[in-house]
């Protein structure tokens, strides 16, 4: 079991007169390869929750246990950082080096990886982000375009062959190629055994590539399930005024409109088949 | 990490003093800076007490927040009055050992130096609780506008130290965001010798310095599209202008200031 949290709350300036609670009382258990979506409003607890799966943060109370290693433990973060990848929004942001290679390496040469093997692991993770070694390794990070900046961000947190990875927000400003190119990567990451959790606004990403779904509220866990039962209590999500995806909302309109859609349709394959299902049969129907 | 920072001292509430006029505000301060200088007894220094409480429960700011704003002084607070207290030399000795010796006057006059310190933090504290940094750029500009005739860009200084001010806490925040992902790729920023932690900080300071040029860019540009130029000919969405209240502020620092040079 990857990552425990244990009735996690995390209150930011406890004693102050700003003091606000972010993360009231969370419990919830990331499995062994899964890839856990987590959805919210802005301001609802999500950014708290995922700075400490890797120690950034340490709970007001409560625990968080990853791979067995209890995160309060300060002698054990470096440990934990090597194995629990991190990308924050806007993650080009965090380019400082004078070549791409000198940036890829910067967590392994923190993290310990031992000197004579930094540089495999740059290329491997250099190439698994679609960035050739040979090609890009000596080039300034500053004069590559947005999405190979983020490229090259992501590659620097690919570096240490992290066995979780924890995405926050990891589509923002992206264009449509890269955002399709980014997606493919992290399905490519979580089909080869990487356990990931990603926090997104968009429901249709979510929807595409999540096993589960935790969603929070003001700072609660309002509920966790798997993305089909999720969101199949599409108005509670829109009650929440949280959106749902693409799929889901047009679902409802046409059971609104009196077609017999089921719930629990949210992948625009799905709706696809049940449409031509439905019509065939109506075609026959009205052959016989 | 960063966030327990707070920009500047203000304190914000609606009271008389914070609605006077920030330049009367800033000239008052200044006055009272000098009335702080002037004075040469122990009945001033009641005096000022006097006034400076009267500013202070009228403010609503409370006591402790005052008070507060002394702390950082207060190393150099002991360290003025422990050297005035061994190095007045005087007659009355209270206390004579190796090379050490107090005397009555080295006692006052630690005292009186002392208070004089205390007294001109607390009136600049003043200001600085009960003015916004904008409303303060803003009195300083209109002070500092008679020396145009000197060329002197007095509005393009005051608009400087706005951007600054309103960038503070952006920039706060996002140095707070780089730090987390440099520390998660494994940055230390809180161990280390002293070289160590300086070049620790590379990995903050270039990322930081590449955004806020970035910011200054874009923050130029839609500036621009907005027809900013420049001081001349832009007219102001609050006009500051003098109202009763802040002709009596006036009367009461001359008034204060009168006592003050009569008896203190």
């Amino acid at each position: 079991m990857p990552i425990v949290l244990e009735h996690l709350t995390h209150t930011y300036q406890p004693g102050s007169a700003m003091q606000a609670t972010a993360v009231n009382d969370i419990s919830l258990t990331v499995e062994d390869g899964e890839f856990l979506g987590v959805i919210g409003h802005t301001g609802s607890g999500k950014s708290t929750m995922v700075q400490h799966m890797n120690g950034l943060l340490q709970p007001t109370s409560g625990r968080v246990i990853v791979n067995g290693i209890d995160l309060a433990d300060k002698k054990t973060r470096r440990d934990i950082r090597r194995q629990v990848g991190m990308l924050f929004q806007y993650p080009e942001y965090q380019l400082f080096e004078e070549t791409v290679k000198a940036d890829v390496a910067f967590a392994p040469k923190n993290l310990g990886v031992p000197a004579e093997q930094i540089e495999s692991y740059v290329r491997a993770a250099m190439e698994k982000v679609g960035l050739p070694y040979d090609e890009f390794a000596e080039r300034s990070p500053f004069e590559l375009s947005g999405g190979q900046k983020r490229r090259v961000a992501l590659a620097g947190i690919l570096a240490t062959a992290p066995s979780i990875l924890i995405l926050d927000e990891p589509m923002a400003g992206l264009d449509p190629v890269g955002r399709e190119e980014t997606l493919s990567l992290i399905k490519q990451l979580n089909d080869e055994g990487t356990t990931i959790v990603m926090v997104s606004h968009s429901m249709d990403d979510i929807a595409r590539l999540a096993d589960r779904v935790a969603v929070l509220n003001m700072g609660e866990l309002y509920t966790i399930g798997t993305t089909n039962e999720v969101f199949s209590h599409s108005s509670e999500l829109l009650a929440m005024s949280l959106d749902v995806p693409h799929t889901a909302r047009l679902a409802a309109t046409l059971r609104e409109r009196g077609l017999p859609v089921p719930e629990g349709i949210y992948l625009k394959e799905q709706l696809r088949d049940f449409l031509v299902e439905l019509y065939s049969k109506k075609h026959r129907s009205g052959d016989a | 990490m960063l966030k327990n920072i707070t920009l500047g001292q203000y304190y914000p509430a609606d009271s008389p003093v914070h609605r006077l006029d920030p330049r009367i505000k800033i000239l008052l301060t200044l006055a009272y800076i000098v009335l702080v200088f002037l004075v040469t007894n122990w009945l001033g220094y009641a005096f000022l007490l006097m006034g400076i409480t009267f500013a202070c429960v009228l403010s609503k700011v409370p006591l402790g927040y005052l008070l507060k704003s002394l702390r950082p002084l207060r190393f150099i607070l002991i360290f003025t009055f422990v050297l005035n207290l061994f190095f007045t030399t005087g007659t009355e000795v209270w206390l004579d050992w190796w090379i050490f010796r107090i005397t009555a006057e080295g006692f006052y006059r630690a005292s009186f130096f002392a208070l004089r310190m205390v007294f001109l933090v607390a009136g600049t504290s003043m200001l600085m609780l009960t003015t916004s940094p904008i409303t303060l750029t803003d009195g300083l500009e209109r002070l500092l506008s008679p020396l145009k005739v000197f060329r002197f860009p007095s509005h393009e200084l005051a608009m400087m130290m706005t951007i600054a001010l309103r960038f503070i806490p952006t920039l706060l925040d996002e140095a707070d965001k780089i730090m987390k992902a440099q520390m998660a790729r494994g940055a230390d920023f809180e161990s280390g010798k002293l070289f160590a932690r300086a070049k620790a900080m590379v990995p903050l300071m270039v990322p930081l310095f590449v955004s806020s040029f970035r910011r200054a860019d874009e923050l130029a540009m839609a500036m621009e599209s907005r027809c900013y130029h420049g001081g001349s000919g832009r007219t102001r969405m609050r006009i500051l202008r003098l109202k009763w209240q802040d002709l009596l502020a006036v009367v009461l620092m001359a008034a204060l200031f009168a006592l003050t040079i009569m008896w203190g």
